[in-house]
């Protein structure tokens, strides 16, 4: 009897139409925005794709009944089919694929979150300074993202990975070197589209500094845009990690990651298709989480040319 | 009609724009050269970062210090960095690229050999994009918001999330070895080793010269599925990118004015809406095609395809540097110019349309 009536007031609470504080009126728009969210059902189930690989990759330690590191004997155990001991098999190794796949997500979104941590804070800053300063300095901030963003992001990561040796480092430089100027344009744009408004000139009246203008006036605004192309660019980065690993120059065994995983299992025949496919299905849903989840939010955030 | 071109508002109007164009193009020109300077740049810096010493390469393990010395002076490394580079920026534009040694021949000659395989699966890729991704895109966007629309979207959503190295080992194993539908990987089979003689190094251009046709079909068995594979992710791009230029121009007031002065649906998107959005679809055909010659790294590697993807990922595995960074200057060549050329032509048909 408690539970319903608390809901349903907490429901009038967020959707009230004169809300005390500010902090209830940002809880209720967060409210409608997650009420449009939840009608869009490829968006949700992106949603709680994201959500499942995020608990796994925290709770991995957790989840796992085997070393993720450490085989079994070599003699009995290597290349097991699917079993109640081994959920998934074993691979040429004699290890766990179950505890692998799950401690394989690991890398994968910690690239996710450092790049995208490092590129949409610094395309912000770069972006929004661009177009609210305008003039000459607007122009060189411009033309210096036009050349990042026509780098080749892969071939770039290889000649980085060539040079430095295999591992997370050179892929996270190469992709934060060519990505943030996408966000560096967004930011820019939205910043000009809002520039001349009455709100900026009456913050420049109460005598605002141009850095509190830009960070509480500008940069809120630019977030949602950002935030539709940080989601699609989430996968991106989840291939790239993945493919590298493929290649044998990303993240090097035995730490478990998706892409070496499937290159390793490509040294069997395909009788032991699980030693690929496993890994390689896990990869593929994680990075269509982020794809439907991206797309939904464009649908509600607003519709715009995909880059 | 001399002094009308200059004199008349119209004729003041086309100098003005062919001095606006021309601009444009010496901006785009130098873009591509800084763009092109800052690829070198890095590619030389990872050639010197690298733990390797570039002086016991040439010279060997075993020698004496004088030898040491004089190998060390003639590769210039006594000199400033700047200088440095700048040898380094005329030897690349001199086409010379060290030698491999994986092959033990130069660079150069290398690239010049698998450079064909690539453009040949990328170019069959592209060509399946285009014809299936416009098509679907522009009936996506007649039926905006219909269940076909929805699937074609989760069609486009599947293959930008597909890591190829998954299906397409998966694919090999289904369509190759158990249903025997499509050849398995390579380039052609190896009965048809050097049975046609190569005079554009594309197979199937040299199978046709040759009249060979059943080294043609063979080479086309073995293109289909990693063609396929690159053409569905340029579909993904191509499609959605025409369904929202088609959507966009069916937005504008002319087509309104058709359907009033009652010409058909048909009439009106055949010769009004996908003629006026056809001119967008050229930068973004050229920026797939960028991202399909990058994207074949790894798409060759699992085919093994003998292309320059191939040649590249082989070289990296065997610490190969000069292989390595050949390869990666001329795919980023390439790349950085049809990205800054999609880039151009864009920013030049909206400044047209204002």
């Amino acid at each position: 009897m408690f539970l319903p009536s608390f809901f349903f007031g907490l429901r009038a609470w967020f959707l009230s139409n004169s809300p005390h504080s500010r902090f209830q009126a940002k809880l209720g728009r967060l409210y409608r925005f997650w009420r449009v969210l939840c009608a869009n059902r490829m968006a949700m189930i992106g949603f709680f794709l994201v959500l499942f690989w995020l608990f796994i990759a925290i709770f991995a330690d957790f989840l796992s009944p085997h070393s993720y590191l450490e085989g079994e004997s070599l003699q009995s155990a290597r290349l097991q089919p699917p079993s109640f001991t081994h959920w998934f098999g074993t691979d040429g190794h004699a290890r766990d694929i179950y505890s692998r796949v799950l401690h394989g997500s690991r890398p994968s979104l910690f690239a996710v979150f450092m790049v995208i941590s490092i590129v949409v804070t610094t395309g912000l800053l770069v972006g929004v300074f661009a177009g609210y300063v305008g003039g000459l300095t607007d122009l060189f901030l411009m033309r210096l993202t036009d050349i990042f963003l026509s780098f080749p992001r892969f071939i770039l990561a290889l000649a980085l990975l060539a040079g430095l040796g295999p591992g997370m480092m050179s892929i996270l430089i190469a992709l934060a070197l060519t990505l943030w100027p996408v966000y560096a344009r967004i930011a820019r744009s939205e910043t000009l589209s809002v520039l001349h408004m009455d709100y900026i000139a009456a913050a420049h009246l109460r005598g605002g500094s141009s850095a509190q203008i830009i960070r509480i006036d500008l940069i809120p605004l630019c977030l949602s845009p950002v935030i539709v192309r940080a989601t699609t660019d989430m996968s991106l980065i989840i291939l790239m990690v993945g493919g590298l690993g493929f290649l044998g120059i990303g993240v090097q065994p035995p730490s478990p990651e998706w892409g070496t995983m499937i290159a390793e299992g490509r040294n069997y025949p395909t009788e032991y298709w699980w030693v690929t496919a496993i890994p390689g299905f896990a990869l593929f849903t994680l990075s269509l989480g982020f794809n439907l989840l991206g797309d939904g939010l464009c649908a509600v955030l607003g519709p715009q040319e995909r880059v | 009609m001399r002094l009308l071109l200059f004199s008349s508002p119209a004729g003041r109007i086309f100098f003005i724009s062919l001095y606006r164009f021309s601009l444009r193009i010496a901006g785009f020109i130098l873009m591509l050269f800084v763009t092109s300077l800052g690829l070198l740049a890095i590619t030389f810096l990872v050639s010197r970062m690298s733990p390797v010493d570039p002086v016991l390469v040439l010279v060997g393990d075993n020698v004496t210090g004088e030898v040491y010395r004089r190998a060390y002076y003639e590769l210039g490394l006594d000199k400033s960095l700047l200088t440095q580079f700048s040898l380094y920026c005329l030897k690349i534009l001199r086409g010379d690229f060290g030698i491999s040694i994986l092959t033990g021949h130069p660079v150069i000659d290398d690239l010049r050999r698998v450079f064909p395989a690539t453009i040949e699966l990328a170019t069959l890729g592209i060509l399946i994009g285009v014809l299936v991704g416009v098509p679907l895109g522009v009936l996506a966007a007649l039926r905006e918001n219909s269940p076909f629309d929805q699937g074609v979207r989760f069609f486009c959503l599947f293959g930008y999330s597909l890591p190829i190295f998954w299906l397409g080992p998966i694919a090999l194993s289904v369509f190759y070895a158990d249903l025997g539908w499509v050849s398995g990987p390579g380039r052609i089979d190896v009965v048809y080793y050097g049975t046609v003689p190569s005079v554009t190094g594309f197979i199937l251009f040299d199978s046709a010269l040759a009249s060979r046709w059943d080294v043609f079909r063979d080479g086309l068995r073995h293109l289909i599925l990693p063609g396929f594979f690159l053409g569905y992710f340029s579909f993904a791009y191509i499609s959605r990118m025409t369904r929202f230029l088609i959507l966009r121009e069916l937005s504008r007031g002319y087509v309104l004015t058709a359907r009033i002065r009652g010409f058909s649906d048909f009439r009106i998107i055949r010769y009004h809406v996908f003629r006026n959005a056809l001119p967008f679809l050229v930068p973004v055909i050229a920026l797939s095609y960028a991202h399909l010659l990058e994207g074949a790294v790894i798409t060759e590697t699992v085919f093994a395809w003998p292309g320059l993807g191939q040649y590249m990922s082989h070289a990296l595995r065997n610490a190969d540097m000069n292989a390595v960074l050949g390869g990666v200057i001329v795919v980023g060549l390439v790349f950085i110019c049809l990205n800054l050329f999609s880039d151009f032509l864009k920013k030049l048909l909206n400044s047209h349309l204002h």
